[in-house]
């Protein structure tokens, strides 16, 4: 993966690591901490029939878990400078479902000189295995 | 539990009761273990401090939900809209991080009522880790 710098194009398209969200990772994700009796904690997240319960028709991985996805994208790309100035706007737009498969990807919207570097607006979006967005929006990073 | 007022009927101007979690290198490595990312950033000191707390764990755990006060009646659920973050400090394991929730609006769309809370995590230092702005909506079975 291409670093994002200075002279890298609007347009220009990254993909991040492919990640499959299995049953255990949901788990260990959303099933609470530490792991022990009554592990993990009955929610929307991890219990068919509590989700079924609050009217979803299968549980759904938590968003955050997908958007660590992305976040991970943009530190790969910005540097681990990101989490002092990186931001990220998204919408979550379809359920996502233990086993499967999502690709965090990202693209160069603009970018624009400031005193202290070039920030790059970056649409951010992953697809899962038919191709189909979950999540979408917008991410700003800044190269120094 | 009468008493109790339900998340989604806590209004603009109003705050859920903060929450405090201390991040050790096992529960930030529950995390690195659900999102695949083993990245030695998180997993070791460096002159910088100690390792990081992974981006996911601070966002999970800044969810309203996690607020004491936070209730919902059996068979309602909080499911997430919409989300901005800002990331203005790297969180170091080892920390007890508090989160600050306060209602900032809310509308209806199509039928479903919406939830707007900006969020803050500072830690025990009081440097301010992250900032959101977490949108909601609340469902409910049975009909």
């Amino acid at each position: 993966m291409v670093i994002i710098t200075e002279d890298i194009p609007e347009g220009h398209e990254v993909s991040g690591k492919l990640k499959t969200v299995t049953e255990e990772k949901v788990y260990a994700f959303s099933g609470g901490f530490p792991r022990g009796p009554g592990w993990p904690r009955k929610n929307i997240h991890t219990d068919l029939e509590f989700a079924k319960s609050c009217g979803l028709p299968t549980r759904a991985a938590s968003g955050a878990m997908f958007e660590g996805y992305l976040t991970e994208l943009m530190i790969d790309l910005f540097g681990e400078s990101w989490l002092r100035h990186g931001k990220m706007s998204l919408k979550f737009i379809a359920i996502v479902d233990p086993g499967d498969t999502l690709m965090p990807r990202s693209v160069v919207h603009s970018k624009q000189a400031e005193d202290s570097g070039v920030r790059f607006v970056m649409e951010v979006w992953c697809e899962n295995q038919h191709g189909n967005k979950v999540v979408v929006g917008t991410a700003t990073g800044l190269v120094q | 539990m009468a008493d109790r007022k339900k998340a989604d009927e806590v209004g603009v101007g109003e705050e859920f009761e903060p929450y405090e979690f201390r991040v050790t290198p096992e529960f930030n490595q529950q995390y690195l273990e659900a999102e695949e990312d083993h990245h030695p950033r998180y997993l070791q000191e460096t002159e910088a401090g100690p390792a990081i707390v992974y981006p996911g764990l601070l966002i999970n755990h800044s969810n309203v939900t996690r607020s004491p006060s936070f209730y919902l009646p059996p068979a309602m659920a909080a499911v997430h809209a919409k989300e901005e973050v800002e990331y203005l400090n790297p969180g170091r394991v080892g920390k007890t991080f508090r989160v600050y929730w306060k209602v900032v609006d809310t509308y209806e769309k199509r039928g479903r009522a919406y939830q707007v809370k900006e969020a803050l995590i500072v830690d025990e230092d009081g440097v301010e880790i992250l900032r959101r702005r977490i949108t909601d909506t609340y469902i409910a079975g049975g009909g």
